[in-house]
């Protein structure tokens, strides 16, 4: 049998990654995701202990992250290799619930901004058409970027998590890496 | 035009997609009598009104909640937004 070898969901033989002036963007290789649903009628569970989050809300326990994306429905994330053990061991922990493996439909893009709290106001207005007061941290949203279904995640102060679909990863970080490029040239280092 | 979500709040429409009549909730039974009038009714029959009308809103680029918003076709004022599921439910209470 062909000896074969994955490629990360970018395109490389190792997770993307981009450092400019201002951002420093990651392709995250070691999320795993699984989407939760309530059924009617059925306890509300309690994965990693975390209360389930209201909507476009997030809630995370150290490197594990839950958050909401419907009306009953949610996104576990946690953070090790990205295999498809996590929608099994939800599935076996809360069998009155709908659990489907995600790790394989999403791209998941980390985006650091130490240059200021302007520049992060200024990207997140060219990335999505959403108020950037309202994506405080503790929220996320799902939207449009560049026409691609996206959930944006307010990880910190100048931090942001993009998950997208990983079929259209390579125009998302096209997307992404644009604006990073024209933030450079919005924001010229004095 | 921005859709005022009953969870989210204010939206941008082109993160939606619209269904048309919310009428479409109201899917006659199958087991009726009359169940192959009703659906030819329910199926091709369908107003046109110029003013204000209940529509079904998918919201598709969002969280994927169905919401019957009632505007007016010819402001596109937005009158009123419900969860469809909200809408059903108080239906299903009412019967």
């Amino acid at each position: 049998m062909a000896d074969l070898e994955a490629d990360f969901a970018i395109g490389d033989k190792s997770p993307a990654g981009i450092e400019t002036g201002l951002l420093r963007i990651t392709e995250r290789s070691d999320m795993s995701i699984a989407s939760l649903a309530l059924r009617k009628g059925t306890p509300v569970p309690q994965p990693f202990g975390l209360s389930l989050p209201g909507p476009g809300e997030w809630v995370s326990e150290d490197t594990n992250c839950v958050l909401w994306v419907g009306p009953g429905q949610w996104f576990v994330l946690a953070r090790r290799y990205a295999d498809e053990e996590l929608a099994s061991e939800l599935k076996a922990s809360f069998p009155s619930c709908s659990v489907t493996e995600q790790t394989d439909g999403w791209v998941v893009i980390d985006i650091e901004c130490p240059a200021g709290d302007e520049v992060f106001a200024e990207m997140l207005a060219r990335l999505a058409n959403i108020d950037p007061d309202k994506l405080i941290q503790g929220r996320c949203v799902r939207t449009l970027l560049h026409h691609l279904g996206c959930h944006l995640v307010r990880l910190g102060p100048r931090s942001l998590r993009i998950l997208g679909a990983r079929s259209s990863a390579g125009s998302l970080w096209h997307a992404i890496e644009t604006v990073a490029v024209n933030l450079d040239c919005r924001f010229p280092v004095r | 035009m921005l859709i005022p979500h009953p969870l989210l709040g204010p939206r941008d429409a082109r993160e939606f997609t619209v269904m048309g009549d919310a009428g479409m909730i109201d899917r006659p039974d199958p087991a009726a009598p009359d169940a192959a009038d009703r659906f030819y009714e329910y199926v091709y029959l369908r107003d046109n009104p110029a003013g204000v009308h209940r529509e079904l809103w998918f919201h598709e680029y969002g969280d994927r909640s169905w919401l019957v918003v009632t505007r007016n076709t010819l402001t596109h004022e937005i009158v009123a937004v419900e969860l469809a599921s909200d809408v059903s439910a108080k239906r299903e209470k009412s019967r």
